[in-house]
């Protein structure tokens, strides 16, 4: 016997009732009055699947229905009645060791995810986009940044070209399917910088290229940002946010506010954290750029000082704009590490004051 | 007996309580299974996972002697969530491909905001049962154009000061349009409680604001003159930068507390027979938010069960109903069932429709 609540079809009325079973019949009858209200085929009767320790249902099929919190006399009459009912779920849930290896494993396979399985698939889905496709697709954000934080550049027309000329020389067939392009900005919001964008557009900010001491520190940047074209760095941060940010809001998402911050934390961290993996890939192609053109590979370590040394005196100020940087790359001296020793330049009157 | 119940109906108010019988360590187990399978699937037992969540938390709050079901169909919820997947998934490309043009597909997708409410409320009520009577949802699209996009588009030329009135028309249209069976809700608010919520907010960010700017200079003067070093202020200021962020938590928490009293403690159902009644506080709600924020972050995630259980008792716990008749004369209608696509594509583009 199963005490419950036995609703009519449509009915919010509530009728305190027993359920017996005998021979695969169900019989429901009133607990005050023993009248019979219902009866049927247990095959008739759908029975819902457990669910922790929430109510049971029992629906017939005039759509009236049972409803019991007695799991486990429910859990009696399905195994005496070898009915269908699934209860594999609820058997995952309630087996400690089964839960065990489920986190081991859901850990596991986070880490693996976050460490190869999202960076591969990025890295390939990056590739398998035809090199036209990114070729058309600077030129907007180029555009966007003219408007907003660069300015033309203010160095000497025959100075850019020199330049333009000496980077792309320097390029051998198989640097970049996308055809580079080499162009200069001024820029006080970003300082001595350069960025590369998924089009093959190089952007050296004037403020770098007075910051050098010797072009062929600017050849090592722009190696770097060569790197980042060739292995389509953009294009594979864009699909690893994209991955992790959906992979948490269905993890940690519900519309509550507390949802989204809590989603928003993981997909920062590991932005973050590829985005300097990037730069590690970068640099390692730099090295490669110098080495076959037989260029010291001082010089990035030298430029890297430079700027660096450059930040810390912008930071000193009251703004703090150039702390980011910090946080997307690694530090200078784990970058240049395996450049070796900056190259000694001694007579340095390239460099002009950059700051107002 | 029939006849004792009914002496029973027109016998003085009855309050029932909600309760809520969830526990965090039975809610991760679930949880954990639920992660796992939608991970070895690629996100396809993501629908089952959450009609199978839907369904612990319904079925663990409890009313007068029987407790709440969802009944949506997990491969209804699939199908929309493949869709909205879809829909990011260009959105996504565009907005990396060509910057600014997102703009443009926000404006294309915008006007189909309000029909999406709609169907998301619809598919979420319909879906909802209590004692084996559904709920409905009834609001029209252009009804939601009009509370969502038309109202809305008024704050600009108001400087803002219609807002509370938009809150309060959304909140309005959300209740009144909602059935239990074939009986409405009723929303009984009035737009001058709004405008003291979101007034008392000013008034402490604006006394904040003072406090805040006065202390900073003071303490700012005080270590240029003893250290006169610029450098020392501008490190004082970036500590004091979380303070204000904190601060902006709590006015965030009390507006959502203050507008769930509103919206609950004004709600009725079947012609003020049924009164709501909830009785949130700001600073136990502060609690369950801080401490399952510290949780989360210390367990790397594996509290989030925890907390979810935590704020959802929270939630069910404080709420009431104050009855002059009983819950048993309800009737369904009969309905023809709704896709599960408005639902899930308003989840994917988190539209928050507040309740």
């Amino acid at each position: 016997m199963i005490q419950g609540n036995f609703f009519r079809s449509g009915e919010s009325k509530l009728h305190t009732v027993r359920l017996q079973y005998i021979n695969g019949e169900l019989f429901i009858y009133k607990l005050s009055s023993n009248e019979l209200l219902k009866n049927s085929s247990i095959k008739d009767a759908k029975i819902s699947g457990r669910i922790g320790n929430t109510a049971r249902n029992i629906t017939f099929d005039d759509n009236s229905r049972f409803e019991t919190l007695d799991n486990d006399a429910i859990d009696t009459l399905i195994k005496e009645n070898v009915v269908h009912s699934s209860q594999l779920i609820h058997w995952l849930e309630t087996n400690y060791s089964m839960i065990a290896v489920m986190l081991f494993s859901t850990i596991f396979i986070t880490w693996a995810m976050i460490q190869y399985g999202i960076p591969a698939s990025a890295k390939w889905a990056a590739y398998k986009v035809p090199p036209t496709w990114y070729a058309e697709s600077g030129n907007t954000t180029l555009k966007y940044l003219d408007e907003a934080i660069l300015s033309p550049s203010e160095l000497p027309e025959e100075r850019q070209q020199r330049l333009q000329h000496y980077f792309l020389s320097s390029l051998s067939k198989n640097d970049s399917p996308i055809p580079i392009q080499v162009s200069f900005r001024h820029s006080e919001f970003m300082g001595p910088n350069a960025f590369a964008l998924p089009s093959g557009d190089i952007v050296f900010t004037d403020q770098l290229v007075n910051l050098a001491c010797d072009d062929r520190e600017l050849l090592a940047i722009f190696g770097h940002e060569v790197g980042h074209i060739k292995e389509r760095h953009m294009a594979r941060r864009v699909l690893q946010s994209s991955v992790i940010a959906i992979a948490a809001a269905i993890t940690f998402g519900d519309s509550s506010s507390m949802g989204e911050l809590i989603a928003a934390i993981p997909t920062f961290l590991l932005e973050m954290g590829y985005s300097r993996d990037f730069e590690r890939e970068a640099d390692d192609y730099a090295l490669e750029y110098m080495h076959t053109r037989n260029i010291e590979l001082g010089f990035f370590t030298s430029i890297m000082n430079r700027i660096e040394a450059q930040y810390d005196e912008l930071n000193s100020g009251n703004e703090s704009k150039f702390e980011n940087y910090f946080v997307t790359h690694p530090s200078t001296t784990e970058r240049t590490e395996k450049f070796g020793n900056a190259v000694a330049i001694s007579n340095c009157q390239n460099r002009t004051a950059i700051n107002d | 007996m029939e006849s004792q119940q009914d002496v029973n109906i027109s016998s003085s108010a009855k309050t029932h309580q909600f309760t809520f019988t969830g526990n965090g360590a039975e809610y991760f187990r679930i949880w954990i299974v639920n992660l796992l399978l939608s991970i070895i699937t690629l996100g396809i037992y993501s629908a089952w996972a959450k009609v199978r969540t839907k369904r612990y938390f319904y079925g663990n709050t409890h009313l007068d002697s029987s407790s709440f079901d969802y009944l949506a169909n997990p491969i209804t919820i699939l199908k929309g969530r493949l869709i909205a997947v879809g829909l990011l998934a260009i959105y996504l490309a565009v907005a990396s491909f060509s910057p600014g043009a997102e703009l443009f597909l926000i404006l294309i997708f915008l006007p189909f905001m309000p029909w999406l409410i709609v169907k998301a409320l619809t598919f979420n009520a319909q879906n909802s049962s209590y004692r084996n009577v559904r709920f409905g949802f009834n609001g029209s699209a252009a009804e939601a154009f009009k509370e969502y996009l038309l109202f809305p588009l008024l704050i600009i030329f108001t400087l803002g000061l219609i807002f509370p009135y938009i809150n309060f028309r959304q909140n309005r249209f959300t209740v009144n349009n909602h059935l239990f069976g074939q009986n409405n809700f009723n929303f009984e608010a009035t737009p001058k409680k709004y405008y003291k919520i979101y007034g008392f907010a000013l008034l402490f960010i604006f006394l904040f604001g003072m406090v805040f700017s006065i202390s900073a200079g003071v303490i700012a003067g005080n270590i240029q003159a003893a250290t006169a070093d610029p450098d020392q202020v501008s490190q004082m200021m970036l500590y004091l930068l979380p303070i204000m962020y904190i601060f902006y938590g709590i006015i965030g928490v009390y507006i959502q507390v203050k507008l769930l009293n509103i919206l609950f403690s004004n709600t009725t159902l079947d012609d003020d027979s049924f009164k709501f009644m909830s009785n949130y506080k700001v600073g136990k709600m502060l609690w369950l938010h801080t401490s399952n924020l510290i949780g989360i972050i210390l367990t790397l995630g594996l509290f989030y069960p925890w907390a979810k259980v935590r704020m959802a008792r929270y939630r069910v716990e404080q709420l009431s109903v104050e009855a002059t008749k009983d819950l048993n004369h309800f009737a369904s209608v009969q309905s023809d069932s709704i896709s599960a696509t408005g639902d899930e594509i308003g989840e994917a583009f988190a539209i928050d429709v507040g309740i």
